[in-house]
């Protein structure tokens, strides 16, 4: 009986988690405000980037370094809209009637992280053409890209939260979510350097689980610390 | 009276300690005199890692009891713990500019310890930014957990996947110490008497914020 | 001199600056604390 309970709980937390990753999607296709703060970031400093180094010049070093920078800043760029739309436009009370904590930060953890797979989608294929960079081990670099956008969606969904709350909401996030994901940064680098070259020069097998683990931990602690900030 | 007695031990152990780094303490094969640094600059990184957890304990007491003090205490053993990562890694620079060459090279060890300030500075720069006590209390409690949570991938993980030319910190994964006996009681003496220090500052700031909310207190 | 002992000197000065800046404080705050207490009490009554 007492498991039937659970599970029904579980089930009404993931229905609740999916209509506010719902509600989001939809308020997102009717401004686009973050996709297009995200998507036109990454593409002004690809261009920019492309622009500077010229098409042949760059080593896969730097060109593996300059495409997570170009994704990290992008996102930082657009994934605190999330909660501060929220503060702005004086929702968060009434979200706050309807649901859990933890279905509103799950609800909002998808939408940031099918957010970002979308510009991924978008910007990893046309930074490879157009930076003439050549990778070797596609699944690797996809493995990267899928743990990482895990880990930096959830670091930047609990930030968001916290800066949401505060009085500087502009300046903060990027101040705050950096030191916090730059193991993500560190060791996507890494595993995409070693996507690029031909023959593995370490073993990558310890760098996604520490991508992967760092996602769970991240996610976690966001979870059960969701509470005490949104209810402030 | 114990307590001034004790404080005057303290300070003829420290001072013990220091003769003994400069003057008793043989010297580690290959390293010559930057050995000496070794008994400063590993109690420094020790107590950071102490404090921040301090911090972090305190963090979350204030998220479970919702009391303005723990707040405080929060922030000054953060406080305390930026000063103690400050302090290794000046020392830590100094040996890296003997053994290895250039006080900065960017080695993992170096980035880790370089991350968790930049962590801890914004940890002061959310408090900053944010003017209601209580609101600021409980957003940096969990800042401060979260930054606390993510250390452990600076200071373990990363430099296990890179190889980092850092001597193997205390807790390494043989569970050796390289150290002559003479070596060892110096270092451990060190150790343990620059923990004192650390507590007594704690100790010490904890009965000013305790005075500060008295005084406040009595005024209204 | 050997410079080994010159810098063992600077050291220890520098330990008892701190020492004796530390010992002062925390009687400073001793005697901050008795005060208060007093000013509560005389309060009271």
């Amino acid at each position: 009986m007492e498991s039937l309970n659970q599970k029904q709980g579980l089930l009404q937390t993931g229905t609740n988690a999916y209509l506010i990753f719902k509600k989001d999607l939809l308020q997102e296709f009717k401004t686009r405000y973050a996709l297009n703060a995200i998507f036109l970031f990454a593409l002004v400093t690809l261009f920019a980037v492309s622009f500077a180094i010229g098409t042949f010049n760059a080593s896969s070093d730097i060109l593996s370094a300059l495409l997570w920078i170009i994704l990290f800043f992008a996102s930082m760029s657009g994934l605190s809209h999330i909660f501060v739309r929220e503060e702005e436009a004086h929702t968060a009370d009434t979200l706050k009637l309807v649901a859990k904590p933890t279905e509103i930060f799950l609800g909002k953890l998808i939408f940031n992280i099918v957010l970002l797979f979308m510009v991924e989608l978008l910007v990893v294929p046309l930074y490879v053409a157009i930076m003439n960079f050549t990778i070797y081990h596609i699944l690797l670099l996809a493995a990267a890209l899928l743990f990482g956008t895990f880990g930096l969606a959830g670091g930047g969904t609990i930030v968001a939260a916290i800066i949401a709350k505060s009085n500087a909401r502009g300046a903060l996030f990027t101040v705050l979510a950096f030191p916090i994901l730059l193991p993500v940064l560190v060791t996507g680098i890494s595993v995409t350097k070693n996507a690029a070259t031909e023959k593995l020069f370490s073993n990558p097998v310890s760098e996604l689980q520490s991508l992967f683990a760092f996602a769970i931990v991240i996610i976690t602690a966001g979870i059960l610390l969701f509470d005490f900030i949104w209810n402030e | 009276m114990v307590n001034k007695l004790l404080k005057i031990g303290l300070f003829l152990i420290l001072s013990l300690v220091i003769i003994g780094a400069f003057i008793y303490a043989p010297l580690a094969k290959g390293l010559g005199e930057f050995t000496r640094v070794l008994y400063f600059h590993v109690p420094m990184a020790w107590i950071t890692v102490v404090a921040f957890f301090i911090g972090a304990v305190y963090s979350i007491l204030y998220l479970k009891k919702k009391e303005h003090k723990y707040d405080l205490y929060a922030e000054t053993a953060n406080q305390l713990g930026f000063l103690f990562v400050v302090l290794a890694t000046v020392t830590g620079s100094i040996w890296a500019k003997m053994s290895w060459g250039s006080f900065w090279n960017w080695d993992p060890r170096e980035t880790s310890i370089f991350i968790l300030m930049l962590v801890y500075a914004a940890y002061f720069a959310l408090r900053s930014a944010v003017e209601q006590a209580d609101r600021r209390a409980s957003l940096a409690a969990v800042y401060d957990i979260i930054a606390f949570v993510t250390v452990p991938f600076f200071v373990f993980i990363v430099p296990r996947i890179y190889a980092s030319l850092h001597p193997d910190p205390l807790i390494n994964t043989q569970g050796k110490i390289h150290m002559s006996p003479k070596m060892q009681l110096v270092f451990f003496t060190s150790l343990f008497s620059y923990t004192m220090v650390f507590v007594w500052m704690l100790i010490m700031r904890i009965k000013m914020i305790k005075l500060k909310l008295k005084l406040k207190e009595m005024e209204q | 001199m050997q410079p080994v002992y010159v810098v063992l000197i600077i050291n220890l000065i520098i330990w008892a600056g701190i020492f004796g800046f530390m010992f002062n404080t925390d009687k400073k705050i001793s005697s901050l604390s008795v005060k208060l207490e007093r000013l509560n009490r005389d309060k009271n009554i």
